[in-house]
């Protein structure tokens, strides 16, 4: 086989994958990143597990959207021809500030006693990134402020020699700790030519006095080490600022809905896009649509060609849609006449949610 | 200026669908790529404030993608992961006839051998970029690129001989 028909045949599968991917919303990443940490910090250890046994450990620990049952109506048909819930052009809703507490007058620097800490690292491409996470322990209330200094230690609990580096801006204020909330530091470990540590540790010390060992996250790769690349220079350690961890937001009801889009036949380029979206409730309860999401709708051509709208989903007229049931929505997307005709994507995603749906298009000259 | 979110997010939707489509070509099937990809951005996310200044981010979130391919206990957790996952899978879409069968075949090879074609052939590095990648000498990255490359020569020839047969 030529090279080049091999470089042909395997590039093409690659862009044909790119072009079948179907992204979930950035905020769906974000919150699996967030719920991936808490789940380690529980310790659930899913290592080891076989399939089965994993899925079932993973269903456990996955918050379920509970809540008081209120006697929510079932769908209602919406009062339009067709049974179509009308588009409303309503702009999203901001998103709600998430803004670190602040640090009160007065607050106590933290000390190794007053907290918990976790951590867990990746290895790639030759360095490893990890983080510590700093809980308050037994209701303690204070403030981190400033760099975490961190050690490397060997399977022996001595300290690897490494040169250790600071990165990013500290908070002025300093970070708040008290229960329900956590702090963060990064840290990145490179250039290790040292001989083999076994498995590695680490040994943190706090700018308010006090040292704790992080007890280290399921399925951190503690075997392995940052790659030589420098057999001459040290092994360099650069940890980041104490970081407030943003809060998990409440799992939405929402977040059972699947979503599929109708489009017309033809898409042109210079009209607005006139196409529906169909929500719909496998779930066993009713979902109510009263803290109505917004909505991204896009269509992104492969020729770099693109039209993003945000808004309002028009849930007045459902109030919520029953189990088994579904609802379809009107949308409307305009499409600028200077969009050159090519083939690509319509993604309609709840971005708050994570949940959402893509379909090919193809944009036509006007 | 972005925030620091902003910034993830304009890197996460600039690079996962090429990034999927570089792991299909090593897993041999869109879910399966969809879902290391997913879990290499989850862990890119959470790790955001260093990964960002690597000089490629892209290559750190393959690596960890590549990584979690490789594992046959990481793929169960993976699995349980995907089922409890947000956002519900849309309609899966069908890959052309012709692709179904390259990946097919693709998967006759050992796993190594894959990454290394897809590193070489659709990524454009360098055997020298693919060892710095991995971490292994550059002989070992030559060696599983041309095995690789051979076994799937013969592969592919003897199914069009089959086809062949089939037709005549």
């Amino acid at each position: 086989m030529r090279m080049d028909e091999l470089d042909e045949r395997l590039a093409g599968l690659a862009e044909e994958g790119a072009r079948n991917a179907r992204p979930p919303a950035p905020a769906a990443i974000r919150h699996r990143s967030r719920r991936r940490r808490r789940r380690q910090a529980a310790g659930v250890v899913l290592l080891g597990l076989a399939l089965v046994g994993a899925v079932v450990v993973a269903r456990a620990s996955s918050p379920v959207p509970s809540g008081p049952v209120t006697p929510t109506p079932t769908t209602q048909a919406p009062a339009t021809p067709g049974g179509i819930v009308p588009w409303s052009s309503a702009p999203p809703r901001p998103p709600a500030p998430a803004r670190p507490a602040a640090v009160p007058p007065g607050t106590p620097a933290c000390t190794a006693d007053r907290l918990h800490a976790t951590a867990g690292w990746e290895g790639a491409t030759g360095s490893l990134v990890g983080s510590v996470r700093f809980t308050s322990r037994a209701g303690a209330v204070c403030a981190l402020n400033g760099y975490p200094t961190i050690q490397l230690l060997d399977q022996h609990g001595r300290a690897l020699p490494t040169r250790t580096g600071r990165s990013g801006r500290s908070q002025a204020t300093g970070v708040l700790v008290r229960p329900g909330t956590a702090a963060t530091a990064a840290f990145v470990w490179s250039n290790w030519c040292g001989p083999n540590p076994g498995r590695v540790g680490l040994r943190v010390t706090l700018p308010g006095g006090g040292t704790l060992v992080p007890t280290v996250e399921a399925g951190t790769p503690r075997e392995l080490t940052a790659r030589c690349d420098a057999p001459g220079a040290p092994s360099s350690l650069s940890r980041g600022p104490f970081a407030a961890e943003r809060p998990e937001p409440p799992p939405s009801p929402l977040e059972g809905l699947t979503a599929t889009i109708g489009l017309p036949p033809t898409v042109v380029a210079g009209r607005p896009l006139r196409y529906t979206v169909t929500l719909a409730n496998p779930t066993e309860r009713p979902v109510s649509l009263r803290d109505c999401p917004s909505y991204m709708e896009a269509v992104l051509l492969r020729n770099d060609g693109k039209a993003v709208e945000r808004h309002l989903l028009n849930c007045a007229p459902v109030g919520a849609i029953g189990p088994g049931q579904r609802v379809t929505f009107a949308m409307v997307l305009d499409l600028p006449a200077r969009l050159r005709p090519g083939a690509g994507v319509l993604t309609w995603v709840m971005e708050s949610v994570g949940v959402g749906t893509k379909v090919p298009v193809t944009v036509t000259g006007p | 200026m972005m925030t620091g979110d902003g910034d993830f997010e304009a890197f996460y939707t600039a690079t996962y669908d090429r990034l999927v489509g570089q792991l299909l070509v090593v897993v041999g099937s869109l879910e399966e790529a969809e879902d290391v990809v997913q879990e290499a951005f989850v862990r890119a996310c959470g790790r955001w404030s260093h990964v960002r200044d690597y000089e490629v981010p892209e290559a750190w979130v393959r690596r960890v993608a590549l990584n979690l391919a490789s594992s046959g206990v990481r793929r169960a957790r993976r699995r349980a992961a995907l089922l409890v996952r947000l956002g519900p899978a849309a309609d899966v879409p069908a890959l052309s006839v012709d692709a179904v069968a390259l990946t097919r075949t693709l998967r006759k090879l050992p796993l190594r051998g894959r990454e290394a074609l897809v590193l070489h052939h659709v990524v454009g590095l360098s055997v020298q970029e693919i060892a710095g990648e991995l971490g292994v000498p550059v002989g070992t990255v030559t060696a599983r690129l041309s095995r690789a490359r051979a076994r799937l020569a013969r592969l592919l020839a003897a199914e069009g001989e089959e086809i062949g047969h089939a037709h005549g």
